[in-house]
């Protein structure tokens, strides 16, 4: 067989390029392998039917490689353009959000934390309001510390407004949430049933944290500070 | 001769269509969005664990089960069938702090084997449906809810499959082209299935059950090596549905070694001789939709083979000179395009997976001249294994797959 520069496929390349260019990028991945399996069985017909001789089939394949590179290439090039602009937009968006929180979803991380009491603080003064602080400290012989604080963030989030009321991990073993607008009596019942919450889930008859109500005045770490000074004493 | 070959070829045709048919259905299904729905009652649900010297892997196992997140009646089930290193210890730590898990001795029994030690699980609970975890499971958070809503909410079905990953996928050649099988069954195999023939298969982990439904069938098959498959059948057979769930996932461990992975493999290549046996005397496995598990069973673990052996001689043979002139089929086509599907599929999913890293597609290039290869070693040492037992007429044992400790962050 003589070697010819125009192959079937060429028919079917130009039009395909072409409305790859407007096809969402889903879909020309779907053209991509669709075609690059029909060619070839466009091929293995063509082989069959003409009795083609090793050479033409090397042939075949040789033309079909082309042009599956081709389509590939170009594939390729729409999908690196496409998400190059998608994950921009996308990152921007999320750069804001994803800097407020830890791995836990709906859990706080410390420094958001610490920025979100202050400024809920600084609202509870001018309308005369008291706050108050569950801290909870696990216990050194505690086993299993990071299921016991998965354990809390979901009792946690089950049992507060998290819009509302705010929650974080001050480091390994320390577990906060800082109510708004409380006094000593609604900040007990609000523990009371955030540990019934918790009892739920476990079976051991002592908690393995000791927890404490503590009132905010000034701020959450210098509360932590003077209580943790008052123990020692 | 030609006869032969072009008979031959006849099955060629027919599982390059088939494949090729099912990437395609694989891939539209993979790109339509799923719906979660929102049940307003969620079932009771029990995890069952099979266990058998598992203290490797344990504690990130349990870690898992304690952070799963779901709005009805949880229970973790640890079957321990009998270990001998720290599995109970483990276990201990975990059941003294928190009521969801729940240590359980398996009696001494036989055949010995996952089967059985699910039988028994079964007997000493009694949720309204049942989730399979292998012992190194890590599944995400949302994992069983999402199983739970779509196992409730679709037509006919008994249940729900979700997928499986590979942890230590990047520790080196062999578990990346494991991860990558695992990616082509679960993205290309099991959408394509559900999308062309509303069917799913069962996995052997990450799978939701309703107990009735095994109580209908009498619980699992203790001697059915590749107890997912068997159940598979039998659950089709009676006309139920296994919805694919993808977003429901969980990740496992692969063996890092040839030695452990061939010792696996060897055992799930048993498992589906036993299956392929019991198809060919069940009328029942021939019906309706089980028609298509039994003939995708059939060409993937003895067509398949069966034509990768004969692929093999043509390509050693061609080396040497031998060049099939006088054939009326176009061999070197037939050859190209069984080397494209299946090519074809393995960067389709990783595409579909976000996985296509250089280093990935190279593998992908060359998995069927290596990885697909120790298939024909597989089914040769499958054979001989299961006729071995039948002459001498012994149970088969099943045969636990070594783990690993992966350090996680």
């Amino acid at each position: 067989m003589e070697r010819s520069f125009l192959s079937p496929s060429v028919f079917i390349v130009l039009p395909l390029l072409l409305v790859m260019t407007f096809l969402s990028g889903r879909k020309n991945f779907l053209v991509l392998i669709a075609y690059t399996l029909g060619l070839g069985f466009f091929y293995l017909i063509l082989s069959w039917y003409t009795s083609a001789s090793n050479e033409t089939q090397l042939l075949y394949i040789e033309q079909h490689l082309l042009a599956s590179l081709l389509i590939f290439l170009y594939w390729l090039l729409l999908r690196h353009l496409r998400s190059v602009f998608e994950d921009n937009q996308y990152l921007t968006d999320r750069v804001r959000t994803l800097e407020g929180y830890s791995e836990t979803p709906q859990l706080l991380s410390y420094s958001e934390f610490l920025d979100r009491t202050d400024f809920l603080m600084a609202g509870a003064k001018r309308r005369d309001e008291t706050n108050y602080l569950i801290h909870l400290r696990l216990k050194p012989t505690a086993p299993n510390k990071k299921s016991i604080m998965q354990l809390l963030t979901i009792a946690g989030i089950r049992v507060f407004r998290v819009h509302y009321d705010v929650m974080s991990q001050r480091n390994k073993f320390e577990f906060l949430i800082f109510l708004q607008n409380t006094d000593a009596v609604g900040a007990n019942i609000a523990c009371e049933r955030f540990l019934s919450e918790v009892r739920l889930q476990m079976t051991s008859v002592n908690y393995p944290f000791d927890v404490e109500l503590l009132p905010v005045r000034q701020s959450v770490e210098e509360t932590i500070r003077q209580h943790d000074e008052e123990a020692v004493r | 001769m030609n006869l032969i070959l072009n008979g031959i070829m006849a099955i060629f045709w027919l599982m390059l269509l088939y494949y090729s048919f099912l990437t395609i259905a694989g891939i539209i299904d993979r790109y339509s969005k799923q719906k979660r729905p929102e049940l307003e009652n969620y079932p009771s649900v029990a995890i069952l664990i099979p266990a058998h010297n598992e203290g490797v892997v344990m504690q990130q196992t349990l870690e898992a089960m304690m952070a799963i997140e779901y709005p009805g009646q949880l229970d973790v089930f640890l079957l321990d069938d009998q270990s001998q290193d720290e599995t109970k210890q483990i276990a201990h730590e975990f059941t003294t702090l928190f009521s969801r898990i729940h240590y359980i001795q398996v009696p001494k029994g036989e055949p010995i084997g996952k089967s059985r030690v699910l039988n028994y699980g079964l007997t000493i609970t009694d949720s309204e449906y049942f989730l399979i975890y292998d012992a190194d499971n890590q599944p995400k958070p949302d994992a069983v809810t999402k199983l739970v809503e779509q196992a409730v909410t679709t037509k006919h079905a008994c249940g729900a499959v979700g997928v499986v990953k590979t942890i230590n996928a990047e520790t080196n050649t062999l578990t990346r082209m494991i991860a990558i099988e695992f990616q082509v069954f679960q993205l290309i195999m099991q959408s394509g299935r559900w999308r062309a023939f509303k069917t799913g298969s069962l996995a052997g982990t990450n799978m939701l059950l309703k107990r009735s439904v095994i109580e209908e069938l009498g619980g699992y098959d203790p001697y059915a090596l590749a107890e997912d498959a068997e159940l598979t059948m039998r659950v089709t057979a009676l006309g139920y549905t296994l919805p694919v769930v993808y977003t429901a996932e969980t990740w496992e461990q692969e063996p890092e070694s040839m030695k452990v992975y061939m010792k696996q493999r060897t055992r799930w290549m048993l498992g589906n001789i036993y299956l392929l046996e019991k198809a060919f005397l069940t009328r029942d496995f021939w019906r309706g939709r089980t028609l298509v598990h039994s003939l995708q069973h059939i060409m993937t673990y003895l067509l398949f083979i069966f034509l990768l052996l004969i692929s093999d001689v043509v390509l050693v043979l061609g080396l040497f000179g031998y060049a099939f002139d006088e054939a009326t089929t176009p061999l070197i086509m037939f050859w190209f395009m069984t080397y494209l599907v299946y090519t074809i599929q393995i960067l389709a999913a990783q595409e579909l997976e976000k996985t296509a890293t250089p280093r990935n597609v190279l593998i992908g290039l060359i998995m069927y001249f290596t990885y697909a290869q120790l298939f024909v070693i597989l089914l040769f040492r499958g054979i001989f294994a299961y006729v071995k037992s039948k002459i001498r007429k012994e149970t088969i044992v099943w045969d636990k797959t070594k783990r690993v400790k992966i350090e996680q962050s």
